[in-house]
């Protein structure tokens, strides 16, 4: 053949497929639940590609972002209800998170006016303060520099006060408060240091609550002319719960909604000594966070290290179990055709070996031998779709093998093999196109059940911790122990949405399995 | 080749299949992380001594060579001695005697009830193809079949447990009955207690199955009420039950009849998932204990009798096949 004719040739067949096609797709169109089936699908394919678009938090440890040096806090409380909460009657009071500024690590000066933070002093002719543009903890960005140099007569002691307002507007208490801070003092003079003690307040009409213990933060540790990165301590402090902070607990502070004002008090004690006293105290990493009883769409779970953020879970899980499903069906569905085109087509040893293997794995109980391999092998979820691929060709490669069978002895076979076609050609040409339409139900059917499979998994705690997964909130769900003493209003938007998804994308699929099978099988094709 | 010889050459395939099952089994068991031992050791921590160790291997029998205990596991096989649990020091024989009657009670009566009306619904859907039921019952079906069950056990528990109130949350006796006295003093009252307590479970297990049952059923159906000979059936003027019972659904019944073996075949394994959920004493419980827990020997011999029961209902069904239909020959 020259190569014009290869060409035309070529485009032929591809003309003949899409004519092909063209005419399965309309009858596929005309069947209601497939097209379901292809709509659910197609949506959840669009949640995963989108999964980062829909939701802004880290689906695994979600911590709130920027730089803490003693360690970012988690993004959320456990066991959040959702934030629309809120709008159920009798729930309208639910709090939510409120962070207290946006910049904590004072990286430009403007955020510092506009954030409406000021600094005032018990005597301001020994203090200078305000915003520094260097000497944060990082070198380039910002801090609270205050400086106090003593002026005539010693004061015993100057307090400093840097505070912000902020809103808190919700009835209902925070779960819990944190707060973080990075400071150090910088001894400009060869004095022995003076102490210089650091204390939060929170202020509301009127009313002051020390957060911080006072004399718990005495500082002594001074630095010399000026200070380096190692010099800075840092602090955090966190109540919730049972923890009081300062002695007070969440709901005395935060009884009401209102404006509250928050404050670090810096102390510094002057005993007079020496001829002159110039020292600076650089504040830097400055923030709080009072968590809330609602966040995010679907609320979060009861992880202690990090609560997740169930939306997010939800979301990126679509991600894993497409991948788990359609893994899991492609290569179980290609060994399961080799398998059973060689038993069936070859025959002999092949064929009893291969079939004496499907029946020895058959013969296992199903779920209780994928628990033991996956405990053999460890639940990365690699291993888990080997071992579903593993567990689930025998089915297939049944079906094939029969259906090889028969096809073996049509005679379009047979007259393929007087003419002298080889093995593998009689295979591509006369039994793979006969085989394919069992191929494309089988693919759509096993996804299903693989998808199902890991979320079992996941519940009995075999699941990939490390990986955003449907099982995982479930797992996550089944380890907080609180589905026989809990109502169901006080956690169904952990467990129906993750349940109702992997029932959807699961259903999706035996949909469209269904309807394959009714258009390719032509036993199956219903008169019209 | 006569049927005589197929079933010896059938019976030596068994046997084969369930050595070739018992040693896969022992070395997956084997090579399962942690087994009790292990854990023990690592409980008491490094207060062992030497001795106490070696005794502790000998106890559990990990003192011999691998080898020997492969010997003695295969001879424990065929001698249907399975020896005691790790775990609670009985024997293993008491340990699924006091599971396997619960377990039987609630597949029985979940699978039976499932298999019955399945059966009969997905010869309704087949026959009136197309119709509104039809299109009903595969779609109920589909979705049964594709929801995880743990999470129908959840729902169950949190709605007519938690919510309602009207059942227990777990358990296969009432927890009257662990009050001393509590416990029926007639059959009648021990059965209304534990079927009471077997509701949900059942329940949900009879929700997971139905849809597998109608389904295979409807594909069944749906493959031979197309043949021809259903149609000259009908031409000669047969009632419409003597068709679908006598020429539709007799030679649908092969895959069924394989797919009935085959449960009565995984039925004493329980249902491991559904036990778990509603923490039912049965079969399923005791195998995911033991699973969770490296109880090699309860493993062993669960997994051993799963498959020799399978293995020989397989068999009963190919055997029955050539019962019903008489075109099959054996070879």
């Amino acid at each position: 053949m020259g190569e014009k004719e290869m060409a035309a040739h070529r485009e032929k067949q591809v003309s003949f497929l899409i004519k092909r096609f063209k005419g399965f797709w309309q009858q596929f169109r005309r069947s209601r639940r497939g097209m379901l089936g292809l709509i659910i699908i197609l949506v959840f394919a669009v949640i995963a590609a989108m999964a980062p678009f829909l939701s802004p938090y880290d689906p695994l440890a979600p911590k709130l972002p920027g730089y803490y040096p003693r360690g970012n806090p988690p993004q959320a409380s456990i066991v959040c209800v959702p934030t629309w909460y809120k709008y159920i009657p009798g729930r309208e009071s639910v709090s939510e998170n409120v962070l207290l500024t946006q910049d904590h690590e004072f990286s430009a000066e403007s955020n510092f006016d506009s954030e409406g933070w000021r600094l005032s002093s018990s005597q301001p002719s020994s203090i200078s303060a305000g915003y520094s543009a260097t000497g944060g903890t990082h070198d380039s960005d910002g801090c609270v520099k205050i400086r106090y140099t003593r002026a005539e007569s010693a004061p015993e002691k100057v307090e400093v006060a840097l505070s912000k307002d902020f809103e808190f507007p919700f009835n209902d208490p925070p779960a819990s408060i944190w707060i973080h801070v990075s400071y150090v003092v910088e001894n400009s003079t060869t004095l022995p240091e003076p102490p210089v003690r650091l204390s939060f307040n929170i202020i509301r009409e009127g009313e002051s609550f020390k957060v911080m213990k006072e004399n718990s933060r005495i500082i002594t540790k001074v630095s010399g002319l000026s200070h380096n990165a190692s010099d800075w301590l840092h602090d955090k402090l966190k109540s919730s719960g049972i923890y009081s902070i300062g002695g007070y607990h969440e709901k005395e502070i935060f009884s009401q909604a209102g404006t509250y004002t928050f404050q670090v008090i810096a102390e510094i004690f002057d005993d007079g000594e020496g001829e002159a006293r110039d020292l600076t105290i650089y504040i830097d990493n400055l923030q709080m966070l009072l968590y809330g009883h609602a966040f995010g769409h679907l609320g979060t779970d009861s992880d202690d290290n990090a609560p997740r953020d169930l939306f997010t879970l939800l979301v990126y899980g679509t991600r894993i179990s497409f991948m788990v499903g359609l893994l899991t069906a492609i290569f179980s569905v290609l060994i399961g055709l080799m398998v059973g085109l060689v038993a069936g087509y070859v025959g002999g040893a092949s064929d009893e070996v291969l079939m004496r293997f499907a029946d020895f794995l058959l013969v296992l109980p199903g779920l209780p031998l994928l628990i033991v391999l996956v405990m053999v092998l460890g639940s990365s979820i690699w291993n888990i779709i080997g071992v579903l691929i593993f567990m689930g060709w025998m089915g297939f490669s049944r079906s094939v093998r029969s259906m090889v069978l028969s096809l073996r002895e049509r005679p379009f076979v047979e007259s393929a093999k007087a003419a002298g076609g080889s093995t593998l050609y009689i295979i591509k040409q006369h039994v793979l196109p006969n085989v394919f339409a069992l191929v494309y139900v089988s693919l759509a059917t096993s996804v299903p059940g693989a998808i199902v499979s890991e979320a079992s998994l996941a519940w009995l705690g075999l699941g990939d911790i490390n990986v955003p997964s449907w099982g995982l909130m479930l797992f996550e769900f089944e380890r907080a122990q609180i589905a026989t003493s809990v109502p169901i209003s006080e956690y169904w938007f952990w467990v129906l949405p993750a349940g109702i998804a992997i029932a959807l994308m699961a259903m999706a699929f035996i949909l469209i399995g269904f309807a394959l099978d009714e258009i390719l099988n032509p036993r199956l094709r219903q008169r019209r | 080749m006569g049927l005589k010889s197929y079933i010896a050459k059938r019976i030596v395939y068994m046997l084969i299949l369930i050595y070739l099952v018992a040693t896969f089994n022992f070395i997956i068991f084997n090579m399962m992380p942690g087994t009790t031992l292990q854990k023990y050791v690592a409980n008491v921590g490094s207060k062992m001594t030497p001795e106490r160790l070696e005794e502790l291997k000998r106890h559990f029998g990990f003192d011999k060579p691998l080898h020997e205990r492969y010997i003695l596991y295969i001879n424990n096989l065929i001698t249907w001695n399975f020896g005691t649990s790790f775990e609670s020091t009985q024997s293993v024989q008491k340990e699924i005697m006091t599971a396997l009657p619960n377990t039987l009670m609630l597949m029985g009566i979940s699978e039976i009830m499932a298999m019955i009306m399945g059966i009969l619904l997905g010869v309704v859907a087949a026959y009136r193809r197309g119709s509104k039921l039809d299109t009903g019952l595969v779609t109920v079906s589909l979705s049964t079949y594709s929801i995880p069950i743990f999470w129908i056990g959840w729902l169950m528990i949190a709605i007519f447990a938690v919510q309602l109130g009207w059942f227990e949350a777990g358990g296969f006796e009432p927890q009257s009955w662990a009050v001393p006295g509590g416990r029926p003093i007639t059959i009648l009252g021990w059965m209304l207690g534990r079927l009471y307590m077997m509701t949900l479970p059942a329940i949900t297990l009879f929700i997971f199955l139905f849809g597998g049952w109608v389904l295979l059923t409807r594909a069944c159906v749906l493959e031979t009420i197309t043949e021809d000979y259903v149609t000259t059936a009908r031409a000669k003027g047969l009632r419409e039950r003597t068709v679908l019972l006598k020429h539709v659904l007799k030679n649908a019944s092969l895959p069924l009849i394989t797919s009935v073996a085959l449960t009565i075949g995984f039925l004493i394994g329980g249902a491991m998932i559904t036990e778990t959920v509603f923490s039912y004493g049965g079969m399923g419980l005791l195998t995911y204990a033991a699973i969770f827990r490296t109880d090699i020997p309860i493993m062993a011999a669960i997994f051993y009798v799963t498959a020799l029961l399978v293995i020989v209902a397989n068999f009963a069904a190919d055997l029955l096949y050539g019962v019903i239909d008489p075109r099959i020959k054996y070879g």
